[in-house]
C-alpha cells in the first residue's frame, strides 16, 4: 500500500495556496506536514481529503485516485467540531454509521473508544458540557472509530494537558504499531521528531525541504556543540575558530563547521586541565532546521524582489 | 453527484431536531393556541348567529318583555302591530299625547321599548326608544323598528287597496351592488374562493418555508461554523448532507403541520356538540353561513385525487426550492452571527413570492391578470399560488400541469446548481460570500467528492 501526492497545486484567484506539492508514503508510518501559518498545510490536507478541488496534480492510493469516503480516511481537523447540544454517545454512533459500520460493530467500537479515551463518565453528556481536551478526545475517537488505514491528524496535540497528551501519544503509537499510514501536521517539533519518519516543510505554498528526517539531520552533520566546564572555555574556543552562539550559566553553545573543531576544543580544554562537566555534539534539531529553511526561503524571496 | 448516505444524515437530523426543546415547546404552544382558536371559532359563530336571529325580527326572539307602540299616522289601527311581537306584552295607541308618558316609562324601565310612528309634511318617521339601563341593545331596538317599518310599509300599501300577494311582491327585499361591466358580482362564496383560499394555502406554505428555512440554514451554518462539516465530508458527499438535512427538516415541518391539523380537527369535533359549526349554522337557516358553507363545499367537494397529488407535489417542490435556497444561505456564512443578515435576502425573496401569489387575488377590482398568470409560472410564487388555483378551478388541467412542470424543472436545475456550489461554499472560510462569488463557484471545476 502507498499514498502518493503528485504535484498538486491550488490557486485562489491570483494567490497561490499550494504549488506543485509531491510526497509519498511508501510504507506505514507518520509523515509530517510542517509549515508556518498559511503555508498551505490545510489546503494540502483538504485536497487530499477531496474537500477542495485541485488545479493540477493527483492523489493516489495504491495507484488509484484516492476516494476518501471509500477508504474511510480518518481525519482529526485542526479546528475541532462537534454538535454542541448533542450527546457524545449519539455523535460517535452517528459518525460510525456514516462510515458504513454495522450496528454490532458500532456498539463495540463506541464502547472501546469510550474506555480507551477514559470518557465513560461523559457518554450521555452534551458536547458543550465537556472540556476542550475531552472534546478533542471525542474527535480523535470519531476519526479512529472505523479503524481507517489512512489517518490525517491536523494538530492532534494542541491545547492538551500533559495527561491527555500522553493518552494521544500512546494512541498514535498504537496506530503506528498497527501499520497505519498517518499524515500529521503539527507545530510542536518535538512531537514530529518523536513520531515522524519523513517530513515536508511548506512555506508560502511551496515545499522548501522534504525527505527522511534522520537523513536530513545526518546531512547537516553534528554541528551543535554544547560544553560546560570549570574554567573559561571561550579563549580556547577562539583558538579553535569557534564563536559561541549562546552563553548561559549552565553551558556554552557553538555552531561548528566540522567535527574536528569539536575534537580540538576537547583536547585543548583537557590540556589546560579543565574539568569537562558536559560535552555534547549533536545534529541540529528539527526546530533549528525548520527555522533555518524558512529564514532562507524568506531571504531568497526578499533578494528576488530586490 | 452521489447522495449515498443521505438517509443516515436524514435519520440523525430528524432525531436530533425532534428532541430539541424549541421544537417540543413550539409544537405544544401552537397546538394549544390552535385548539383554543378552534374552540372559539366553533362556538363564536353560534353566539353571533343567535344575535343575528334576534335582529332578524322573528316574533319570539326579542329579549324585551314589553312593547309600547304609538302610531299617529292614521295608516293602520292600534292592533295592527300586536301580532309582530308574539308573546311580548303589547300596548298600542294612536294618541300622540301618550308619547311623553311612555317615553318616561321606557327610559326609567327595563326590558321594554317604545316605537313611535309619526307623520310630518307627508313624510313618516319610525323611532325606537330603549331604556337608559341598556337592557335592550341598539341592534335589538333597530331590529324591532325595522320589523315595525316593514309592517308599516305593507299597511300603507294595503290602505291603497293592494292585495296581500301584490304587497308581498312590492315589499320583497331589494339588495344593491356594483361591479365593473362584464364581471361577476363578488358574493360571499366568491369572496371566500378569491381571498380566503389563496390566503390560507399560501400562508401555510409561507410559514413552513420561513420557519423551517431558518432551521435548515441554522443547522447547516452550525455544522459549518463548528467545523463538524469537515468530519462529515470525510464520510459522505456534500449533496448527501444537504439532501439529508432538507428532507429531515421538511418531514419534521410536515409532521408538525399534521399535528396542528389533528389538534384543530380534534378540538373541532370535541366542541361541536357545544357550539355551532358552519354547516350547522347553515342548516339552521343562517344565510351568510350557508354561503360560506357552500363555498367550502365548492372548494373541497371538487378536489380530485389528481388535484390532491398535484398540490402535494407543488408543496414538496416549493418547499424543496426554498429549503435549498436556505441551505445555500446557511452554507455561505462562516460565523453564526452573520446568519441573520444573510437570511434577509431569503426572507425578502419568499415574501415577494407570497405577495405575488396573493396580491392578484386580493386586488379583485384591478387588472391583475398578467400578475396572476406570472405568479402561476414563476417558481418563486407558484408554490404559493398554484394550490389555490387548483382548488378554485382557476386553471385548466393543461395549464396546471405546465406550471407544475416549470416548478419541478426549475427546482431540479436549482438543486444541480446548489450541488455544484455547495461543496465549495461549505468549506469556504473568511468573509461572507457574495451572490456573484457563489455564481462564480458554479463555473469552477469540482473536487471528486
Amino acid at each position: 500500500m502507498s499514498l502518493t501526492v503528485n504535484n498538486i497545486s491550488k490557486k485562489y484567484g491570483d494567490f497561490t495556496a499550494l504549488r506543485g506539492l509531491s510526497f509519498e508514503l511508501k510504507e506505514p508510518g507518520v509523515y509530517a506536514l510542517l509549515g508556518t501559518n498559511g503555508a498551505g498545510k490545510s489546503t494540502a490536507i483538504r485536497i487530499i481529503l477531496g474537500m477542495l478541488a485541485k488545479d493540477s496534480g493527483e492523489v493516489l492510493y495504491n495507484g488509484a485516485e484516492l476516494d476518501p469516503i471509500k477508504e474511510k480516511v480518518g481525519y482529526l481537523a485542526e479546528e475541532r467540531g462537534l454538535y454542541p447540544k448533542c450527546k457524545i454517545v449519539d455523535q460517535l454512533t452517528y459518525f460510525a454509521e456514516l462510515r458504513g459500520m454495522k450496528k454490532t460493530e458500532i456498539t463495540k467500537a463506541v464502547d472501546y473508544w469510550f474506555d480507551r479515551m477514559e470518557l465513560n463518565d461523559y457518554r450521555d453528556k452534551r458536547a458543550n458540557q465537556l472540556s476542550k481536551g475531552n472534546q478533542q478526545k471525542v474527535q480523535l475517537a470519531a476519526a479512529l472509530i472505523a479503524d481507517p488505514q489512512l489517518l490525517i491528524l491536523d494538530e492532534p496535540l494542541s491545547g492538551l494537558d500533559p495527561v491527555n497528551s500522553d493518552i494521544f501519544k500512546s494512541i498514535i503509537n498504537e496506530q503506528i504499531a498497527k501499520n497505519k499510514y498517518i499524515i500529521m501536521s503539527c507545530h510542536q517539533m518535538p512531537v514530529i521528531e518523536e513520531f515522524c519518519s519523513d517530513i515536508t516543510i511548506l512555506h508560502h505554498g511551496e515545499a522548501v525541504l522534504q525527505g527522511d528526517l534522520n537523513e536530513i539531520k545526518k546531512s547537516y552533520g553534528r554541528v551543535n556543540l554544547a560544553v560546560k566546564c570549570d574554567g573559561d572555555i571561550l579563549p580556547i574556543a577562539a583558538e579553535c575558530g569557534l564563536e559561541p552562539t549562546e552563553i548561559t550559566p549552565e553551558l556554552v553553545r557553538f555552531k561548528i563547521k566540522e567535527e574536528e573543531q569539536a575534537k580540538q576544543l576537547l583536547k585543548k580544554a583537557a590540556a589546560a586541565d579543565m574539568t569537562i562537566v558536559r560535552y555534547e555534539l549533536r545534529e541540529p534539531s528539527l526546530h533549528e532546521i525548520f527555522v533555518e529553511h524558512i529564514t532562507r526561503a524568506d531571504n531568497a524571496a526578499k533578494e528576488a524582489r530586490l | 453527484m452521489s447522495v449515498t448516505g443521505w438517509q443516515k444524515i436524514f435519520k440523525f437530523t430528524f432525531t436530533q431536531q425532534i428532541k430539541q426543546k424549541s421544537f417540543i415547546i413550539s409544537t405544544t404552544l401552537i397546538s394549544v393556541l390552535i385548539a383554543a382558536m378552534v374552540v372559539l371559532i366553533n362556538i363564536l359563530p353560534g353566539l353571533i348567529s343567535s344575535g343575528d336571529e334576534q335582529g332578524g325580527g322573528t316574533a319570539t326572539s326579542f329579549s324585551f318583555t314589553k312593547m309600547y307602540l304609538v302610531d299617529t299616522s292614521d295608516i293602520t289601527d292600534n292592533t295592527y302591530y300586536s301580532e309582530l311581537f308574539g308573546d311580548i306584552e303589547y300596548i298600542g295607541s294612536g294618541d300622540a299625547s301618550q308619547i311623553a308618558g311612555y317615553t318616561d316609562t321606557v327610559r326609567n324601565g327595563t326590558k321594554c321599548m317604545l316605537i313611535t310612528i309619526t307623520e310630518n309634511d307627508g313624510t313618516y318617521k319610525i323611532l325606537g326608544m330603549r331604556p337608559a339601563d341598556n337592557s335592550v341593545s341598539i341592534d335589538e331596538a333597530n331590529a324591532a323598528a325595522n320589523t315595525v317599518s316593514a309592517a308599516f310599509s305593507a299597511g300603507r300599501l294595503a290602505k291603497l287597496g293592494l292585495q296581500p300577494d301584490t304587497i308581498a311582491t312590492a315589499t320583497a327585499p331589494v339588495t344593491i351592488g356594483q361591479v365593473i361591466a362584464g364581471e361577476e358580482e363578488q358574493t360571499e362564496s366568491m369572496f371566500f374562493l378569491n381571498m380566503i383560499v389563496p390566503m390560507v394555502t399560501s400562508m401555510i406554505l409561507f410559514i413552513m418555508i420561513i420557519s423551517y428555512g431558518q432551521i435548515i440554514a441554522q443547522s447547516i451554518a452550525l455544522e459549518k461554523t463548528s467545523k463538524v462539516i469537515e468530519l462529515l465530508l470525510t464520510s459522505t458527499k456534500p449533496l448527501a448532507v444537504i439532501i439529508g438535512k432538507v428532507s429531515a427538516i421538511g418531514l419534521l415541518s410536515i409532521l408538525q403541520f399534521l399535528i396542528f391539523i389533528a389538534v384543530g380537527g380534534i378540538s373541532f369535533a370535541v366542541t361541536l356538540p357545544f357550539g355551532m359549526g358552519f354547516g350547522a349554522l347553515a342548516q339552521a337557516g343562517n344565510a351568510d353561513m350557508a354561503q360560506v358553507n357552500d363555498a367550502i363545499n365548492a372548494v373541497f367537494g371538487n378536489i380530485s385525487p389528481l388535484s390532491i397529488v398535484l398540490i402535494i407535489v407543488i408543496f414538496l417542490a416549493g418547499f424543496l426550492f426554498y429549503a435549498l435556497l436556505a441551505g445555500l444561505v446557511g452554507a455561505s456564512v462562516s460565523r453564526s452571527e452573520d446568519l441573520n443578515s444573510a437570511m434577509q435576502p431569503f426572507a425578502i425573496i419568499s415574501v415577494l413570492g407570497l405577495y405575488l401569489a396573493y396580491f392578484p387575488s386580493f386586488m379583485v377590482e384591478m387588472d391583475t391578470d398578467f400578475l396572476q398568470t406570472l405568479s402561476y409560472y414563476l417558481p418563486l410564487s407558484s408554490p404559493f399560488a398554484l394550490p389555490s388555483a387548483i382548488l378554485t378551478n382557476k386553471l385548466d388541467m393543461a395549464q396546471t400541469l405546465i406550471c407544475v412542470a416549470v416548478l419541478i424543472i426549475v427546482t431540479a436545475l436549482f438543486a444541480v446548481f446548489v450541488a455544484k456550489v455547495y461543496h465549495r461554499i461549505i468549506v469556504h472560510t473568511g468573509s461572507r460570500l457574495t451572490i456573484k462569488q457563489i455564481f462564480g463557484m458554479a463555473k469552477e471545476t469540482s473536487p471528486k467528492i
